[in-house]
């Protein structure tokens, strides 16, 4: 029977975030433009967090309302916390990517008002 | 040949995204802890309310017998005393869902026990008293449901779970 506990072991959660900020490094080692990587970093972490929320609504639709029918309390617990840490990460992943894809933007409003002050 | 690696690693980092995502909300998910904090929330909920969200016959009881308003009751069954045997359930609960080892299983003795044991000092933190023949009949009540007591305590289930 395969343990979940062993496979989703929290002391494994730092993997996913190391290789998140290599990947960055790496983009915006390959782009050497800070407002080119946050805009294709800014719309990765933004398609991302859609996808995270896509998830979470089948977990809520799926797994809630027919697995939990037929798998009783137990595994409703798991899927309602499931779901509601999904939304969390999907909100953060969506939030995160409209900020990096404004981002860039404003620094540039910000310099043409500058320049056409001077 | 640059552009080709920007789109491979735009890929890999919208794969370990939405890995990430799911790994560490499943994880969190499967967190001991969280369980027992949701299985509580649960169990209480299942005390008062059943799966249509009428009252149950236990809740209806105590609101009997004791005459109180049903929000003191919640309340009573949230105080310090009702909060550590809910506890105890619970642990009861998830210990029985996963080992499916009978021993943990509540006994009608213990239930009985526990009711005579904590009865007042429950009442007593909430500065409500009752009348010995009020105090008979929680009594009666509990021995003669210990095992629809049991039940509500163990529908809590992982439903196919095979010993």
């Amino acid at each position: 029977m395969i343990n979940f506990r062993e496979i989703f072991n929290p002391s494994y959660t730092y993997i996913g975030p190391v290789i998140i900020i290599l990947l960055i490094l790496l983009i915006c080692l390959l782009l050497r433009d800070f407002s080119k990587s946050s805009k294709v970093i800014g719309k990765i972490i933004l398609t991302s967090g859609i996808i995270t929320l896509g998830f979470a609504l089948i977990t809520e639709l799926l797994i809630n309302n027919m697995i939990s029918y037929n798998y009783k309390l137990f595994i409703k617990i798991i899927s309602d916390s499931l779901f509601k840490n999904l939304l969390l990460s999907a909100s953060v992943a969506i939030i995160l990517g409209i900020c990096l894809l404004i981002f860039p933007k404003l620094k540039k409003t910000n310099r043409e008002q500058e320049k056409n002050m001077v | 040949m640059k552009s080709i690696l920007i789109a491979i690693c735009s890929f890999l980092l919208a794969v370990a995204i939405i890995g990430t995502n799911l790994y560490t909300a499943i994880t969190n998910s499967l967190k001991e802890e969280t369980i027992r904090a949701n299985i509580k929330t649960e169990l209480l909920t299942g005390f008062i309310y059943d799966d249509n969200g009428n009252k149950t016959e236990i809740f209806q009881t105590i609101l009997r017998l004791t005459t109180l308003d049903e929000a003191t009751v919640i309340k009573l069954m949230e105080n310090e005393t009702a909060d550590q045997i809910l506890t105890d359930a619970v642990n009861s609960v998830y210990d029985y869902n996963l080992t499916g080892d009978e021993s943990v299983k509540y006994t009608s003795a213990k239930i009985i026990k526990i009711v005579e044991d904590n009865m007042d000092k429950i009442l007593s933190e909430i500065n409500y008293n009752i009348t010995a023949q009020e105090r008979q009949e929680i009594l009666d009540y509990t021995k003669t449901h210990t095992d629809y007591i049991i039940e509500t305590i163990y529908s809590t289930d992982i439903g196919d779970y095979t010993k």
